[in-house]
């Protein structure tokens, strides 16, 4: 109570807080738990979810409905409450007792693919965040997202042995998106005085985006493989900032930014060791970030695999069991989605389960 | 299974029926590049389905005792779950015979210039029988150990009582599939293996003569 106390009185008069989600639209298992950082891994389905320059080295058809979101942990319970329960003064009363930042993070999609192609819809991907802060007199920070998206992704591969590379090849992803979102600021006591709906007024947004990327795989031995990535690249998503003291903001997920990763994978009879490091930039490479750089390790042995992610925010370890047409992955991860105003890290567990027919 | 059958069956009819000795030459030659375009699945070794599925089994069973929540149990129960699958998918990979590699060497053994009908035709019923054999050996064992793992998360293991009577429900119908996995035999695999219970994994019935193993068998 201490802890929370300080970090309160220091950071209540900062203007906005950033917050993390290691969940992107669309994401796979191994995307999660691997931190993001995994763009110079080929060979496997999820790893068109981290680089479409991955697209040529792994093509395979059918579909797949998966369902990847928290599922256990400090603020799970609240972070669903939150979403799918009506929001009275006694929710926000029972949050504000047990934890002052929850976040809540769901994406459920359908992947069809083909040899051309891989398009993904994904009608679900919902962030629900909820800060609530000043003890004397509680406020409430809030940020809830609803997003639609339909998405082309595909590759093709340009060159072959030449520059020290075996293969270089690019990537690119189109979406539509839709969502609703809600952010805003209020006082505990507004509840009792105004509606719910009143202070969380939803709006709605629609537009078209993409990923740029490209990708080298080298053919000398001490030379990494090398990815680089524009996320988001036409930065079509604007959210209106609401006027208030406090507003917390999403990071690396819907904003133009960049990706640089180095990596290198080891195939042995007893399975495969990839490793890879993820550097992350604002915009087109405009300011480093350095507290997101993720080193992401993956073992693979093709029916299972364990990856880690480690990062200064986000550290996790999470196993995928796979057989014909049921994959099952869980993973446990310690994380500070929202650096600022967190002081102790959250455990989380997330969970996906995914059907291919 | 039919196409493949119908072209196992074409093809092995065509060197009979065909005189042209150019037409047969193409026929092979065909098939074997077919064969080797066709896309294999990357192993890193023969065991890795046995590794992958008991490593599914042993976090699965422990991540099942060690987690309170409703929902992670059942992940981990999906889990227990493919790795017992994983386990019936290998056992299967061992009895299985690989069809395109068995009718290469059938069309490429130098020593024969030409099949009888009778040859053709054992080769067919020995490429089923054990097919079907490893498709009710894979079967019978997912099952039974399924089986066998829904009672203990019923029964032994802390469950909540909502999900108790679904594993029982569960363990009630992976133990009929055994049942009838352990006992019921197609045509082929009785006329190659004969009709005794048999429901050894560790009897290949390879006919090579360095082949070795024991038979359990019991005769009703």
């Amino acid at each position: 109570m201490f802890k929370f106390l300080i970090t309160t009185f220091i950071f209540v008069n900062i203007y906005g807080f950033n917050v993390n989600h290691q969940i992107k639209p669309g994401a796979d298992f191994e995307t999660m738990s691997l931190g993001n950082s995994c763009s110079t891994f080929v060979g496997d389905k999820f790893t068109l979810s981290c680089n479409p320059a991955s697209f040529p080295y792994y093509q395979s058809e059918g579909i797949s409905l998966s369902l990847l979101g928290k599922a256990d942990g400090d603020s799970i319970d609240n972070g669903r409450d939150l979403i799918f329960d009506p929001i009275t003064e006694d929710l926000i009363r029972r949050l504000f007792e047990q934890k002052s930042f929850n976040s809540f993070t769901f994406d459920g999609s359908i992947k069809f693919n083909t040899s051309m192609f891989e398009l993904t819809y994904t009608p679900y991907y919902l962030i629900g965040d909820l800060y609530i802060f000043n003890p004397a007199f509680p406020e409430i920070s809030i940020n809830l997202l609803n997003r639609e998206t339909l998405r082309l992704t595909s590759g093709d591969e340009i060159s072959q042995n030449k520059w020290g590379a075996k293969s270089i090849s690019i990537g690119y992803s189109f979406f539509y998106y839709s969502h609703s979102y809600a952010t805003n600021t209020f006082s505990l006591f507004d509840l009792s005085s105004k509606d719910a709906e009143e202070l969380i007024a939803f709006k709605d947004d629609t537009g078209f985006d993409g990923k740029l990327s490209l990708l080298y795989l080298s053919n000398i031995s001490f030379i990494p493989n090398i990815s680089l990535q524009v996320h988001n690249f036409l930065d079509s998503a604007k959210f209106e900032k609401p006027n208030t003291d406090i507003t917390q903001e999403s990071i690396l997920l819907f904003e133009r930014y960049t990706t640089i990763g180095l990596g290198k994978s080891f195939q042995t009879t007893y399975g495969e060791l990839e490793l890879n490091f993820e550097l992350f930039f604002s915009n087109f490479l405009d300011e480093f970030y350095s507290k997101y750089a993720t080193l992401g390790m993956r073992y693979n042995l093709n029916l299972f695999s364990v990856n880690l992610a480690g990062s200064i925010n986000y550290q996790n370890i999470g196993f995928l069991f796979r057989s014909e047409n049921f994959n099952v992955g869980i993973s446990y991860a310690r994380e500070k989605d929202a650096p600022i105003i967190q002081s102790d890290y959250d455990n989380s567990t997330y969970i996906q389960m995914e059907v291919s027919l | 299974m039919i196409m493949i059958r119908l072209l196992i069956l074409s093809l092995f009819l065509s060197p009979i029926l065909a005189s042209d000795k150019a037409k047969e030459k193409s026929a092979i030659s065909f098939f074997i590049e077919k064969n080797k375009q066709a896309k294999k699945e990357y192993q890193f070794n023969r065991y890795e389905n046995l590794i992958s599925g008991a490593a599914a089994f042993l976090i699965g069973n422990v991540g099942y005792m060690a987690s309170d929540s409703e929902v992670l149990k059942i992940s981990y129960s999906g889990i227990q779950t493919i790795g017992l699958v994983n386990i019936g998918r290998a056992i299967y990979k061992i009895h299985s015979p690989s069809i395109n590699k068995r009718f290469e060497k059938f069309v490429t053994d130098k020593k024969v210039d030409n099949y009888s009908r009778l040859d053709v035709a054992n080769e067919l019923i020995d490429i089923y029988a054990r097919e079907d054999r490893a498709k009710r050996l894979s079967l019978f064992y997912s099952s039974a150990i399924l089986s066998f793992q829904y009672y203990l998360n019923a029964l032994v293991f802390d469950t909540p009582a909502s999900l108790e009577s679904s594993y029982l429900f569960l363990g009630g119908v992976n133990t009929i599939v055994a049942i009838y996995s352990a006992l019921y035999k197609t045509d082929f695999e009785k006329e190659l293996f004969g009709d005794n219970f048999d429901i050894n994994p560790f009897i290949t019935g390879n006919k090579s003569p360095d082949g070795a193993g024991l038979a359990i068998t019991i005769k009703f």
